[in-house]
């Protein structure tokens, strides 16, 4: 596509007033937004859970936490983060964006997507009160097990248990309908001419995550739903003493859990490929190889789930299948890395703060891809596993992969959807704070886990101090950088001055050609889209 | 075409979505179900249930 012909025939009569918007609503934008408010919401919960942990581990011994408490908020705080922010949060990017970028005039099933947002706030009370149950007479004992949910310990915990296996029928449901309806609207909503290799690649990226999504999380489903038969109805899928495998639930749920790391971070890729060649003035490099460095990743992040749990005492042939798959799944990992690096080579590259944050993600990410594969050597694991190392690979895989991404798409994005223009100095100090802070928590973590400190462990040896001060002072500051971006977020809204249509210079797509903010109803008329 | 909230689409596409999700639907029942354990798992407890 050289050239786009256009037919602005919005209509503008105005969105409905009151609760009624918002209930009933089944425009994209309003949903859209609403799952970015969630998420905003849930990105807090989930930060303040992440203070208490890091307040506990600031000295050894115990502070202010009992044991069982500190690993409820470890659950917390990853299932919060997970299911609570990420998630939703590019699915309201993936609300508001698929749709312009495609010609669409809406989503393909726009009541569905309405029932898609209101199940999450349900199962978002679920999860909180599967952490709050515990605190009241006769709640029955706190969620000690961490996110993966293990049983035997996930069976034995009290009723708070159950909660948190309804939430996530919920969240599950809620993301099997929310992918059916990207789906939907990308094969059958594209403006007349639009083939699906020239779609955008965030869109691309959207099409493949929506697929893995209804592959593996109906399989979480039946395993926490097999669980749950184990807790109340006497069956014994996983519990020994009946005859069960406790082994057998860790490989349903690392079947839905590894995929679950593309799920998140493929949207955020996507935006980097809308913002890298906007801020380098350069066409996108390679897309058909990220096209099928994406379909790669789905492919094979399906079939590495067991390097998970090297542990286990899987045969040797199992477990260096898992090692060469895991080490080969880094070759369209980096294709991608590599591309974007490549639209970067000779642009004229401005460093706005969505840039910014794109350049750091492809280091930062890069760096915790290089961890994972030190993680993936089935001998070295064994050495590393269940450690702190652990847990700084994956939030340098994570928080840069999807969080900053994330971040990146909303500074990008932010005056398409309200209008009007961020402050850009109090971006780039937000982006300064929040990088910086970053890799002040995490970095040390590499070294108190390479030297012995398990994770989910609330106390640890004195010897681990100084890095653990250093990572929980750093925490703070990492945390409360994101009252800026709420800062910002609402100063843009309330004052930011009169964004133009097309917001950035460089920027190239059908989203670019409608108004800021596009109207309630875009593309009442399919664009033409010219060759 | 549009309402106050939707941009109407025509009932041929309208049709075309609905069965396009169904079918994606059938595919997201066709995992849940065909975990291979769960029926691994149900076949033993109802051997062990004696039924």
């Amino acid at each position: 596509m050289t050239a786009i012909t256009l037919d602005h025939e919005h209509e503008h009569h105005g969105p409905p007033h009151g609760l009624r918007r918002w209930l009933f609503s089944t425009n994209h934008k309003d949903i859209g937004t609403m799952y970015l408010i969630f998420a905003l919401i849930m990105l807090f919960m989930g930060g303040a859970s992440a203070m208490l942990i890091r307040m506990e581990l600031f000295m050894p011994g115990l502070q202010l936490l009992e044991p069982d408490l500190y690993n409820n908020l470890v659950t917390n705080h990853a299932l919060l983060m997970i299911f609570g922010a990420v998630m939703p949060a590019a699915a309201g990017m993936a609300n508001w964006m698929i749709p312009l970028m495609i010609g669409a005039p809406d989503m393909a099933l726009p009541r569905m997507n309405n029932l898609s947002f209101w199940i999450l706030p349900a199962a978002g009370t679920m999860l909180i009160l599967s952490f709050v149950v515990p605190f009241f007479p006769g709640g029955g004992t706190q969620i000690n097990t961490g996110w993966t949910l293990y049983p035997p310990l996930s069976i034995q915990v009290g009723m708070s248990m159950d909660f948190l296996i309804f939430a996530i029928h919920l969240l599950g449901i809620s993301s099997v309908l929310a992918s059916i309806n990207i789906i939907v609207t990308i094969f059958n909503m594209r403006a007349p001419g639009m083939k699906l290799m020239q779609m955008p690649i965030f869109v691309w990226t959207w099409l493949v995550t929506a697929f893995l999504l209804i592959l593996v999380v109906p399989v979480l489903a039946g395993g926490v739903t097999m669980l749950l038969f184990d807790r109340h109805f006497g069956t014994s899928f996983f519990n020994a003493a009946g005859g069960g495998d406790p082994v057998l639930f860790q490989h349903l749920f690392w079947f839905f859990g590894h995929p679950e790391v593309y799920i998140l971070i493929l949207p955020s890729f996507g935006i980097l490929a809308a913002i890298v060649p906007t801020f380098s003035r350069k066409p996108l490099f390679g897309y058909n190889s990220l096209v099928g460095g994406m379909i790669a990743i789905m492919v094979i992040g399906m079939v590495v789930w067991a390097h998970h749990q090297y542990t286990i005492g899987m045969s040797l042939g199992a477990v260096s299948y898992f090692m060469i798959g895991t080490i080969i799944i880094s070759i369209p990992v980096g294709l991608m890395v590599f591309n974007y690096m490549a639209t970067m080579w000779k642009g004229s590259m401005t460093f706005e703060t969505p840039m910014l944050f794109a350049v750091a993600i492809l280091l930062m990410f890069s760096f915790g891809g290089l961890t994972g594969i030190m993680l993936a050597v089935v001998p070295a694991d064994m050495q590393y596993h269940d450690s702190m190392f652990v847990v700084a690979h994956f939030h340098y895989v994570l928080l840069p992969g999807a969080v900053f991404g994330l971040f990146a798409g909303v500074f990008y994005w932010l005056p398409k959807w309200t209008g009007h223009m961020y402050n850009e100095r109090l971006a780039k100090i937000f982006f300064w704070t929040n990088v910086i802070s970053f890799n002040a928590t995490f970095f040390p973590q590499h070294f108190i886990g390479l030297a012995g400190m398990p994770r989910r462990i609330v106390d640890y040896n004195v010897m681990f101090t100084e890095f653990n001060v250093i990572s929980s002072l750093a925490a703070f500051v990492f945390g409360l950088s994101h009252l800026l971006l709420l800062y910002i977020i609402i100063d843009t809204i309330r004052r930011g001055k009169q964004a133009k249509d097309r917001v950035w210079e460089g920027a190239e797509g059908l989203e670019w050609e409608l108004p800021s903010p596009p109207p309630y109803h875009s593309w009442t008329t399919a664009p033409v889209l010219a060759r | 075409m549009t309402n106050d909230m939707t941009n109407e689409t025509s009932p041929e596409l309208r049709r075309r979505n609905v069965r396009t999700a169904w079918l994606l639907a059938a595919f997201s029942c066709f995992m849940l179900l065909s975990s291979v354990p769960f029926w691994k798992g149900l076949a033993n407890m109802i051997a062990a249930s004696g039924l």
